[in-house]
């Protein structure tokens, strides 16, 4: 019996501190060993950032195919040291830094094109060690729950059989700190969270940031590369692989339950601001969807690809006409003009009125801004008078 | 040039309210001026002294769109039978669910009652 409950709780304390450290790993191995990605990501970043450096330097970049990677030449002549700093892991060799060059467009181009396949590459293979952290991930907590569920089960059982209160006692507190060691691991390395929320949430986390790495890049097309520079997308690499961590999982839902009572809090606090509606009466409600019809319906007729150009000739006038008129009447321009927007929206009616898509929403963000801001006579006679000049 | 993203919220005071009939209308008309419903909400309005009010929330829609501005239908419904009926009535007659879910359900005041209502888009 002895030899039991020695065994027992030999292996409570092994459960429970003695672990292979991975099982409870909260985030994906930096080791990129395992797929022998680490050197290879190590390597690649080094001949691009080389080949970027050198392109923005006004160097020549060449790529070799053979072992896949950019080499640098500069035409200019080679100075001792650096006019500009590249990345500190990178070593330098003479001949690459030159005097400092004005970027030309198509050094732009190879540098971005350098840059965007770091993007690329670097995201793939974040994504290849993240799949094997879920997978660890996964496999992990379900083999040590299946180990602890036998153990808990085995030493209830064995209260049923056990003779003696001094074993019974002992199996006794056995199990309830066994239990309670179980539940520390749950509240302490998961959060008390399943596996398939923490998942989701660093999915979520993993999106925005590849979304907002994406989006940089694409806003970055007709800008110079240095605006969003090869240092800016290792750092976002890294954040990158950092979102797939349980730590920023925790730490994001933690997040967003204190976002949603804000939310409810706020939304009863931002309804201390909110416009009050006046009820509407059938005519009311008629003359506004009306309005809003006859816009859309022009609008659709003004961008209509099959449309002859003198039917979109036709729709453009009775959208010019609608806009004049409410520019021409002095009571609505008056209500208008006593605020900032609404006065620059009227503006933008002359200005955007040789294009009927552009000035049909420009006429729906007058009536969408005004709204809550004029009298509603005011509102109602703009309705009116595009009703009286988009009809038939 | 329009920006679908922005929104306004609109609010209603039950006192005002004397039939369903008449938030819908409402909400009719605000969407001809101010984009799609997107969201309804109980509300106490603190200008109106705590009093009871429904809040509606709209976004603001680009043109040329193919949503069918400003024609609703507001549904009562009684309990959860009621509301899987009357949802799929809705549902044959082509009509589509305004507010998220299958079920598109929220709860106004109307009044001094709160009412139950299924909300959807009519067919265009």
């Amino acid at each position: 019996m002895k030899i039991i409950s020695f065994l027992l709780l030999i292996c409570m304390i092994v459960m429970l501190t003695g672990c292979p450290k991975k099982l409870y790993s909260t985030r994906p191995s930096t080791d990129f060993e395992r797929n022998k990605l680490v050197n290879q990501i190590n390597d690649f970043l080094k001949d691009r950032q080389i080949g970027y450096y050198c392109a923005i330097n006004g160097g020549s970049v060449t790529f070799s195919y053979s072992d896949m990677k950019y080499n640098c030449s500069s035409t200019a002549s080679p100075i001792t040291k650096p006019t500009k700093s590249p990345n500190p892991n990178v070593s330098p060799t003479p001949n690459i830094y030159s005097s400092v060059v004005p970027l030309t467009a198509d050094n732009d181009a190879i540098a971005k094109r350098i840059r965007n396949e770091v993007i690329e590459k670097g995201v793939t293979a974040v994504d290849g060690v993240y799949n094997g952290f879920i997978d660890d991930l996964n496999t992990g907590r379900a083999t040590t729950n299946f180990i602890a569920d036998v153990i808990d089960l085995g030493v209830g059982a064995s209260v049923g059989i056990v003779k003696g209160e001094r074993p019974l006692q002992i199996l006794g507190v056995a199990l309830t700190a066994f239990r309670g060691g179980r539940k520390s691991v749950d509240l302490n390395f998961y959060r008390e969270q399943t596996i398939p929320i923490l998942v989701n949430k660093m999915d979520d986390n993993r999106a925005k940031i590849y979304s907002e790495i994406i989006q940089k890049r694409d806003n970055n097309k007709n800008n110079p590369v240095t605006d969003y520079p090869m240092e800016e997308v290792i750092k976002d690499i890294v954040r990158y692989f950092n979102a797939g961590t349980l730590i920023r999982a925790f730490s994001e839902l933690s997040k967003d339950t204190a976002a949603t009572a804000k939310v409810n809090e706020e939304r009863v606090l931002d309804l201390k601001n909110v416009t009050l509606g006046k009820v509407a009466t059938q005519k009311d409600r008629d003359s506004s969807v009306n309005a809003f019809g006859i816009l859309n319906k022009l609008a659709k007729e003004a961008s209509a690809l099959s449309s002859p150009q003198s039917a979109k000739t036709s729709t453009l006038a009775k959208l010019q006409k609608m806009a004049e008129a409410i520019q021409n009447n002095k009571s609505i321009v008056d209500e208008l003009n006593k605020d900032e927007t609404l006065k620059s929206l009227v503006s933008d009616l002359k200005t955007n009125a040789g294009n009927g898509v552009k000035l049909a929403n420009t006429i729906i963000d007058l009536r969408y801004e005004a709204d809550g801001k004029l009298k509603i006579e005011t509102l109602n006679a703009i309705d009116q008078i595009i009703i009286d000049n988009g009809g038939e | 040039m329009a920006d679908d993203k922005k929104t306004k919220t609109v609010a209603y005071l039950a006192e005002n309210l004397t039939k369903l009939k008449d938030l819908e209308l409402s909400c009719e008309r605000d969407e001809g001026r101010l984009g799609k419903l997107i969201k309804i909400e109980l509300a106490a309005m603190e200008s109106a002294t705590g009093k009871k009010a429904v809040a509606i929330t709209y976004e603001k829609v680009t043109l040329p769109t193919d949503i069918n501005i400003g024609n609703l239908n507001f549904v009562e419904f009684s309990d959860n039978a009621d509301a899987n009926l009357k949802s799929t009535q809705r549902k044959a007659a082509g009509d589509t669910p305004v507010l998220s879910g299958d079920e598109p359900r929220a709860k106004v005041y109307i009044g001094d009652k709160t009412v139950n209502i299924l909300v959807f888009r009519d067919k265009a």
